[in-house]
């Protein structure tokens, strides 16, 4: 089986947690040895250490006490693998600015499929070259290495050819001869760590040496997964990178020579993103629902910006004014360098977009597209759950009648979906109390009688009107604390002035009725809704 | 502290003869005049009738300019300002605090007609500010045909002002809801730019029928064109 010909650039970071230490207390001298520990029982081990640490003769694995034996300035923090996991993240979501397609492996290995890039860049070799010296002036000690199999890419690198560029398979078992066999490891994660010891054993010490064994002598002795580990290598067997998140299609990127910073020059920028993002959409007759634009800073910190459309929109000023208002959430800081639009949520754009919906149910002569753009801008700003329609819900239960909805109505084939109608009930408050308020009783009416009068902040109602009781009761078979009380007798009252309240007397049936008998004495009085 | 402000107050009306010449003054003054006029006569637009007979005789063209912003006061102004956007034809929009406790209730609105819980929108704004801005964004923008603010603190002058030309700009009709206390006759008002000022007092509903009549008290206290007024009018049930 052959694998179609691709390429990857791997980027080894050896020290990744001590160079992040490095980044968060500038006050260590950069001559000074810095380990990270790990404490296993009582004894505390070094996990690992930076360059100055390991000259002075420390490696991973002795204990805190002999490393301070060997260079007595050591510098020791406790290992933080989640904040060294987090600070990997971020480097990958930095290296989008190579490709849309990076994943990481092992903890200090950024893979990153190359196919179709590297001419974005002037070449693998400057490709490579930029993203080494990229990550080493942000202060991370950084190898890296180009080949057509991400785990041949990231053995070169991390085994001494730090800068190799190797483009064609064929010249893969020859670039790799010399690598040790731990090599294997980097192309199988699953490969038992006995193996190599096991290869080395039996003399077989460089990747070189099993290139002549025959493959079936090889599975037998070491397992299947060590051969197919070398096929891998040597990329033999296509072996896909899994990205930290899935690839928008629909990606356009601008790089600048030198850093931008000033907001004229990101607006002209995110002006030419937009264009050619809306002509590609064009194109292929499609409009956005979500975009993100992604500024790379030069200083190693990537930002992104989303926003989400009601409806698939390809218009130039529109978008632009969308984004506009996101643009002052990026930082510039020490200047940009690239910038990245993607739509990872494109749909097909309808030309009759101009009906359906809630444009199609009362538009009134207004146009709809500035409706749309409208709710649009109002939800990116304000957050989408703060721009909402009212439907009606299926709930008997009058505050689980209504639920949001969104502005513009779904489609499906084209269509505005029928909202269903809201159901016919008596007569209903428009506002509700999403906390009913306890009201307190001036009299003690019987069940099914209303009240002749109650206080409610302070002030005295007197009862001139009232309508009722419209009982309602909860689903026994749902548990919901709000109606933990059993049913409600709901009246519409109006006290002397004509304000009309919409008031309940809780616990007027159920077990807890039940248990009070009848809930006679029982006077739990609550406002819920006003009609006017 | 009483002298301090006795002196204050001398300097002030000191200074008034020199204001009263000053260029700026009088600048202030034409301007005042020209957005009075673009209000009244040149916005010629047909003024809203509310539908309540005895108000829309007294106001032949429409007692509401349909372009701009009305301030409604009074325990029943929410009810007023739903009646009105149920009688606009298109989209609508209500801004509300998010922190309120009270939420707009959909079968209630469903009864008021004209399909006014499928075409409103309801915004839910964290400040002051974040409400005055989608108000303005949604009057300006042209797509709505009403919408009411529930402000979070007080409006002073410059941001009704901004509302007021907002919905000139987009055609809309802006209501601006200040609280059970706010805009009551006689009180100290903020001064504001609105087109009208209303209050709106629930009142005893009619039970002299057969069926019992819900009803306000609307009175109209201010209206750019003149006019004013006291009707009781028939509530929506």
């Amino acid at each position: 089986m052959s694998a179609a010909e691709k390429s990857f650039l791997a980027l080894w970071l050896p020290r990744l947690s001590t160079d992040r230490l490095r980044r968060t207390r500038t006050d260590l001298p950069p001559a000074r040895p810095v380990a990270m520990t790990r404490t296993v029982g009582t004894g505390v081990f070094v996990a690992a250490c930076d360059q100055a640490a390991t000259d002075a003769g420390v490696a991973p694995g002795v204990t805190l006490a002999s490393a301070r034996a060997l260079a007595p300035t050591v510098t020791a923090t406790e290992m933080d693998e989640t904040a060294d996991a987090a600070l990997l993240q971020r480097l990958a979501g930095w290296c989008d600015r190579y490709s849309p397609l990076v994943g990481t492996a092992g903890g200090d290995r950024i893979l990153i499929e190359a196919t179709g890039a590297a001419h974005l860049f002037g070449g693998a070799q400057a490709m490579l070259d930029d993203a080494r010296a990229r990550l080493r002036a942000a202060g991370f000690c950084a190898a890296g290495a180009y080949a057509p199999s991400p785990s041949a890419a990231a053995a070169l690198a991390r085994f001494g050819a730090d800068g190799r560029v190797v483009e064609r398979r064929v010249d893969l078992p020859e670039a790799l001869k010399e690598a040790p066999v731990a090599a294997l490891a980097l192309a199988e994660p699953a490969l038992d760590p006995e193996t190599s010891v096991g290869l080395q054993r039996v003399g077989l010490r460089r990747l070189g040496d099993l290139y002549g064994l025959p493959r079936a002598a090889l599975s037998a002795r070491f397992g299947a997964a060590a051969a197919s580990a070398l096929d891998r290598l040597l990329a033999r067997t296509a072996q896909p990178i899994t990205p930290r998140r899935p690839v928008a299609p629909w990606r356009v990127r601008l790089s600048f020579p030198d850093p931008i910073g000033l907001r004229g020059d990101i607006d002209a920028a995110v002006e030419r993103l937009v264009d050619r993002l809306c002509q590609r959409l064009s194109a292929e007759n499609l409009g956005c629902r979500r975009l993100e634009l992604t500024a790379f800073r030069a200083d190693g910190a990537a930002q992104t910006v989303t926003l989400g459309t009601g409806r698939p929109v390809r218009e130039r000023a529109r978008l632009l004014r969308l984004l506009a208002e996101k643009l002052d959430a990026i930082e510039p800081g020490f200047g940009i360098d690239c910038l990245i639009l993607a739509a990872p949520r494109v749909e097909p754009f309808e030309s009759d977009q101009l009906s359906g919906g809630l444009d199609a149910g009362g538009a009134g002569g207004r146009d709809p597209d500035l409706f749309a753009a409208l709710v649009d801008r109002l939800a990116n700003r304000l957050g989408g759950e703060n721009v909402f329609r009212l439907a009606p819900a299926d709930s008997r239960l009058p505050d689980a009648a209504q639920a949001k909805a969104p502005c513009v109505a779904p489609r499906r084939r084209g269509r505005a979906l029928q909202e269903p109608p809201w159901p016919e009930t008596p007569s209903r408050p428009v506002r509700l109390l999403a906390q009913p308020q306890t009201l307190q009783p001036l009299s003690a009416p019987k069940a099914g009688e209303p009240l002749s009068a109650f206080r409610l902040d302070g002030r005295r109602c007197a009862v001139r009107i009232a309508v009722g009781p419209e009982r309602i009761a909860p689903d026994w078979w749902r548990e919901d604390a709000a109606w933990a009380a059993g049913a409600r007798d709901y009246w519409r009252v109006e006290d002397e002035t004509g304000r009309r309240y919409w008031i309940y007397r809780d616990g007027v049936a159920g077990p807890l009725a039940d248990a009070l008998g009848d809930g006679a004495g029982r006077q739990h009085w609550y406002l819920h809704g006003l009609f006017d | 502290m009483s002298e301090y402000r006795a002196s204050l107050f001398r300097n002030g009306t000191s200074e008034d003869a020199s204001l009263a010449a000053s260029p700026s003054l009088e600048r202030l003054r034409v301007e005042i005049a020209r957005i009075e006029r673009a209000g009244a006569a040149a916005g010629a637009p047909a003024g809203l009738p509310l539908g309540w007979e005895t108000v829309d005789d007294a106001f032949p063209d429409g007692v509401l300019a349909a372009t701009g912003v009305h301030e409604a006061a009074g325990p029943a102004a929410h009810g007023f300002a739903l009646r009105i956007l149920a009688r606009c034809k298109g989209p609508v929009m209500w801004v509300h605090p998010a922190r309120s406790r009270w939420a707009l209730y959909g079968p209630g609105l469903a009864r008021l007609g004209g399909a006014l819980a499928g075409r409103l929108v309801v915004v839910r704004a964290r400040s002051r500010d974040e409400g005055l801005w989608a108000a303005e964004e949604g009057l300006r923008s042209g797509a709505l045909d009403g919408l009411a603010l529930e402000p979070d603190g007080p409006i002073d002058l410059t941001a009704s002002r901004r509302l007021q030309l907002a919905a000139e700009a987009g055609g809309a009709l802006g209501l601006l809801l200040t609280g059970a206390q706010g805009g009551a006759a006689g009180a100290a008002v903020a001064p504001s730019a609105v087109a009208s000022r209303w209050r709106i007092e629930p009142a005893p509903a009619d039970i002299s029928g057969p069926a019992t009549t819900p009803r306000w008290r609307a009175t109209l206290i201010r209206r750019r064109g003149g006019g004013s007024g006291e009707w009781l009018v028939e509530a929506p049930g």
